[in-house]
């Protein structure tokens, strides 16, 4: 099982947050308001298309809307073997940076 | 740009390069964006984002959809991994050979650029349906007459009633007249002239133009019910301000009081381009009843089918009725028959054949073009073959290579195509321009997405055309004894040289049918100019105008009023002669009448002629000789006996070897028809056009049969002066008389030639492009073929053999390449020159003149082609050629 990225984690983390109204735009703005980072559309399906093989989330389409254009949303949710790997992940992180947010502050500014 | 819709292009761009799924959720987030954006921000800005965020997808999806990991080389990426590898390959490969990608892209951005110009103007014209409602089922129904040889003509009112009543296979027919017009005070109370259409009460249900504000006409309103028009929905924009409450207003026209009871949908215009107001017909129902509203032919109508029902069905029916109608009025619907026909063949008419000829034309011009290019590539591809054998050792498979090659011709293909993009929207502009009147409009000529498609879909078509022939040389050569081959012995494999050989033989062969055809146009063309119009066209110019029939009620009015003008006219300086008529020359119609002669038995068929009546003043004005009798005078009047002229070509159809001074005639055989007396014969005139021989005509005079709409012709005076005359002049006498046109006579004769002018000038160009293009694929043919025969040239010299001997082998080359071309040529040409026949003017296909001309041009381009080359040839130095080994 490889590994998942820090842009998966991301992703995993934001529909995991957004419950039922996790699609494109929320995901991004999801992500954009806690990590000022703006990604693409395609991006984020890429992404997402490819965690989907893994079976780790599960899409759906909505219904059609007229402000999209007739086009569906599409909505994900976190599977099982998703939340685990996630889980793992996230844990071994948290493991190993463990008391090191001080230090790494610090040498990022060069001090140490 | 900016509007409250995302981009579209974009969104079509989305949608052709991601995958259905993630095209429609990409698609959907980037619009339901793109519209909170619009909040709080300009359309412009948003649209920039939406365009900014979808590249951005795209490319993210592309580079996405690489695997992580590599495996082995083979399956190393996906198609498009490839497909990326390959264009960046070909675009390297360009960079090491600019001078090759200039000059194809060049050749391709020509004959892209004119195939896409042409194919605006044929898809604006004969392909796009016409831009009414459910177009398809709209059809034109004409009247036809083998014994009169009359095709595709107008009704007769009383007929298309009887049609209207009896058939079934249609499911409604309207009608309309000619085009007519009318002087209306616009709100700045200056006359202005107002081009308009009478039709039949049913007229915007039959179009199914539903009118935007109240209603069209009622069944009552076409016999003599109350005035009232329709009006254009540019009209009421421009004249009413848009104003809701127009219908119900009263509008004035001719001076007579309209009621406006709707106005037409935007954008409609029916019978032509222009129209702004439409008025019911006036017909009264005692005529119904009458013989001359059955034998009268002055209506144009048009069909609706009935859902279900095609176009021959409904011809048949029509067929059979109208045979019903030539048994029960066989007094005037003698061998009268009908048909049906659809109404945008209708629209396009004549100008099908000339617009297809021009495709056809381009599409050779295209052919040549890639042509050209594979021949080029074809060279190209033989110097390679090194390259191409070492890459098969290590490891391509041969259907990977011949995709690289064809990858590098569409490559090129779309540099071409996008630099013909271009080309195209500069020529289709002058196309327009050029053409004038030769394009029927029925949909404005632009280039939109259906052109671009076109454009996208030849740019691909040629790459893969003429990516094929390099292509194939990979399997003819076996790659790995390429390896082995030395550089000096070339390729030893003929068929690369007789592939090459093949295109610039086609190449030529089309040149040879292009040039044979701008040829003939050019000839036909300068016969036209040449013909004698009958009168003389030296600075004369023509105003018309119409004199209201309220204000003009009689004869003396309109006589006093017009002696007056001219009387003005006269003594302005420069002006030399002033006269007036009701039918231009050139732009007559036939009518068909018996001529009754005093004292001699009634003919068995009736005469084509036309009818125009003239002031006293014309043949001297015109320069049309009086040569016999006499003029009409100003004595002639209500008071005197009827007096007529004819042409030369009427007397001697009517009165064969005799005088026709002194004899009477008379349109009808009832004693109240009035004689009328032969005065005077004149020269013959062209009435239908240049190139329609002239007809028969008869005179008769404004002083005994007044006019109220009239051509005013001024001779002297250069154009911008006597315009400016008349307006003045005009103005004087009544203000409220607008000028409808004002026109140099030199104009009409060159409206009436525009298709023949279009249609020669481009074949023209076409041809010299086709010729350079043959003429460069023979020069790089030949050039390659003594660069590859240096060797053997040197063993020659060394042997012996003379520059005229070496200069002979170089040209006898060209000569067999220009000579099968040519004859290839020929044979195509036999097989369309007919098609050509129609459009000449007392030039034929076979004229030996311009096929004699069309051998000096091709052997003059083979000898030009071949000077270059051969004098390198004969200037091969043996000692070189033989050290080169």
């Amino acid at each position: 099982m490889r590994r998942l990225g820090e842009f998966e984690q991301m992703l995993l983390f934001a529909v995991l947050r957004l419950g039922d109204g996790a699609y494109g735009t929320a995901i991004r703005q999801e992500i954009a308001s806690r990590t000022a980072q703006d990604l693409s559309p395609g991006a984020v399906y890429t992404a997402l298309e490819r965690l989907e093989t893994r079976g780790y989330v599960a899409s759906w389409f909505g219904e059609p809307t007229p402000e999209r254009g007739g086009k569906r949303k599409r909505f994900y949710r976190v599977e099982a073997a998703g939340a685990t790997a996630l889980n793992r992940a996230y844990r071994a992180l948290l493991a190993m940076g463990e008391g090191q947010a001080e230090h790494l502050d610090l040498l990022e500014r060069g001090i140490e | 740009m900016s509007s409250a819709e995302p981009p579209r292009l974009t969104t079509r761009l989305l949608a052709l390069l991601l995958p259905g799924r993630v095209f429609e959720a990409v698609a959907g987030d980037l619009e339901e964006e793109f519209r909170e954006r619009l909040r709080h921000t300009s359309p412009r800005r948003a649209g920039a984002w939406y365009r900014r965020q979808a590249i951005r997808s795209i490319v993210t999806c592309w580079r996405g959809s690489r695997p992580a990991v590599r495996t082995s080389p083979r399956d190393r990426g996906g198609p498009l991994q490839d497909l990326s590898l390959d264009v960046r390959f070909a675009l390297r490969s360009f960079t090491r050979n600019p001078g090759l990608v200039v000059l194809v892209t060049l050749t391709l951005a020509l004959g892209i650029g004119a195939t896409t110009a042409i194919f605006t103007v044929l898809d604006a014209t004969l392909l796009r349906p016409l831009p009414y409602s459910e177009p398809e089922r709209l059809v034109a129904v004409y009247e036809e007459n083998d014994a009169r040889g009359w095709t595709w003509n107008q009704a007769s009112p009383a007929n298309f009633l009887s049609w209207r009543e009896r058939s079934t296979t249609l499911e409604d027919i309207t009608a309309h007249g000619f085009r007519v017009g009318w002087a209306f005070a616009g709100p700045d109370d200056r006359a202005e002239w107002l081009d308009g259409a009478t039709v039949f009460h049913n007229f915007f249900e039959v179009m199914g133009a539903r009118p935007v504000l109240g209603r069209g006409f009622v069944d009552d309103e076409v016999w003599g019910g109350a005035r009232v028009v329709v009006i254009s929905h540019g009209l009421w924009q421009r004249a009413f301000g848009g104003d809701p409450e127009v219908v119900g207003q009263i509008i004035a026209l001719d001076e007579i009081e309209r009621e406006i009871v709707g106005v037409a949908p935007p954008g409609f215009a029916f019978p032509d381009t222009g129209i702004d107001v439409w008025a019911p017909f006036r017909w009264s129902r005692e005529n119904v009843e009458a013989a001359w509203f059955r034998r009268a032919h002055f209506i144009w109508p048009v069909g609706r089918l009935a859902h279900g029902v095609d176009e021959s069905t409904a011809h048949a029916e029509i067929q059979t009725i109208a045979a019903g109608l030539q048994a029960e009025y066989p007094e005037t619907n003698e061998s009268m028959s009908a048909g049906v026909v659809s109404l945008q063949r209708w629209v396009v008419g004549d100008t099908r054949r000339p617009l297809l000829i021009l495709g056809l034309a381009v599409s050779a011009v295209l052919l040549v073009a890639c042509a050209n290019i594979a021949n080029l590539l074809l060279a190209r591809a033989t110097g390679r073959r090194q390259e191409l054998a070492v890459r098969s050792a290590l490891g391509a498979g041969r259907a990977r290579l011949v995709r690289q090659l064809l990858t590098e011709s569409v490559c090129l293909a779309a540099l071409g195509g996008a630099a013909g993009v271009g080309v195209a929207a500069l020529m289709t502009r002058g196309l327009v321009l050029l053409a004038g009147e030769a394009i029927p409009p029925t949909s404005p000529v632009t280039m939109d997405a259906r052109v671009m498609g076109f454009a996208l879909f030849i740019t691909l078509a040629t790459g893969l055309g003429f990516g094929l022939f390099p292509s194939l040389q990979l399997g003819w050569a076996r790659l790995s004894e390429v390896m082995n081959e030395s550089s000096r012995s070339g390729s030893a494999d003929p068929r690369p040289a007789r592939a090459r050989n093949l295109l610039v033989v086609a190449e030529v062969a089309l040149a040879v049918v292009l040039v044979a055809g701008a040829g003939l146009m050019l000839r036909s063309l300068d016969a036209l100019y040449a013909v004698d119009p009958g009168f003389s066209l030296d600075n004369l110019v023509t105003a018309e105008f119409e004199l209201p029939g309220s204000r003009y009620g009689d004869q003396v009015a309109v006589e006093t009023f017009f002696d007056e003008l001219v009387d003005r006219l006269v003594a302005t300086p420069g002006v030399v002669g002033v006269s007036a008529t009701d039918t231009l020359a050139l732009e007559g119609t036939r009518w068909t009448s018996d001529l009754f002669i005093d004292g001699r038995p009634p003919a068995d068929t009736p005469y084509i002629f036309n009818r125009r009546i003239v002031d006293h003043r014309y043949f001297t004005t015109l320069g049309v000789p009086v040569l016999r009798g006499r003029s009409f005078t100003a004595a002639d009047g209500p008071d005197t006996p009827d007096v007529i002229i004819i042409n030369e070509t009427l007397a001697g159809q009517v009165f064969p070897g005799e005088d026709p001074v002194g004899e009477r005639i008379r349109f009808g055989d009832d004693d109240d028809d009035p004689w009328l007396t032969v005065v005077g014969v004149v020269g013959s005139e062209r009435v239908e056009g240049l190139d329609a021989n002239p007809w028969g005509e008869i005179y008769l005079t404004t002083r005994q049969e007044p006019i109220w709409y009239l051509n005013l012709l001024v001779r002297g005076a250069a154009g911008g002066q006597a315009e400016a005359a008349v307006q003045r002049e005009l103005a004087a006498l009544d203000p409220l008389v607008p000028i409808i046109r004002f026109r140099p006579f030199e104009e009409i004769v060159s409206g009436s030639l525009s298709m023949e002018r279009l249609l020669t000038t481009l074949l023209t160009a076409f041809a010299a492009v086709a010729l350079l293009l043959a003429a460069m694929g023979l020069y790089g043919v030949l050039a390659y073929s003594v660069a590859q025969r240096t060797r053997e040239i040197g063993i020659r010299v060394a042997l012996g053999a003379r520059g005229d001997d070496v200069l002979r082998i170089v040209v006898k080359r060209a000569l067999v390449l220009v000579v099968t071309g040519g004859a290839l040529g020929a044979a195509a040409y036999g097989a369309v020159a007919s098609t050509f026949r129609a459009l000449l003017f007392e030039v034929s296909p076979g004229d030996p003149l311009t096929l004699g001309g069309v051998l000096l041009v091709m052997l003059a381009t083979g000898f030009a082609a071949a000077y270059l080359p051969a004098r390198r040839a004969t200037r091969v130095d043996p000692v070189e050629a033989l050290r080169s080994e």
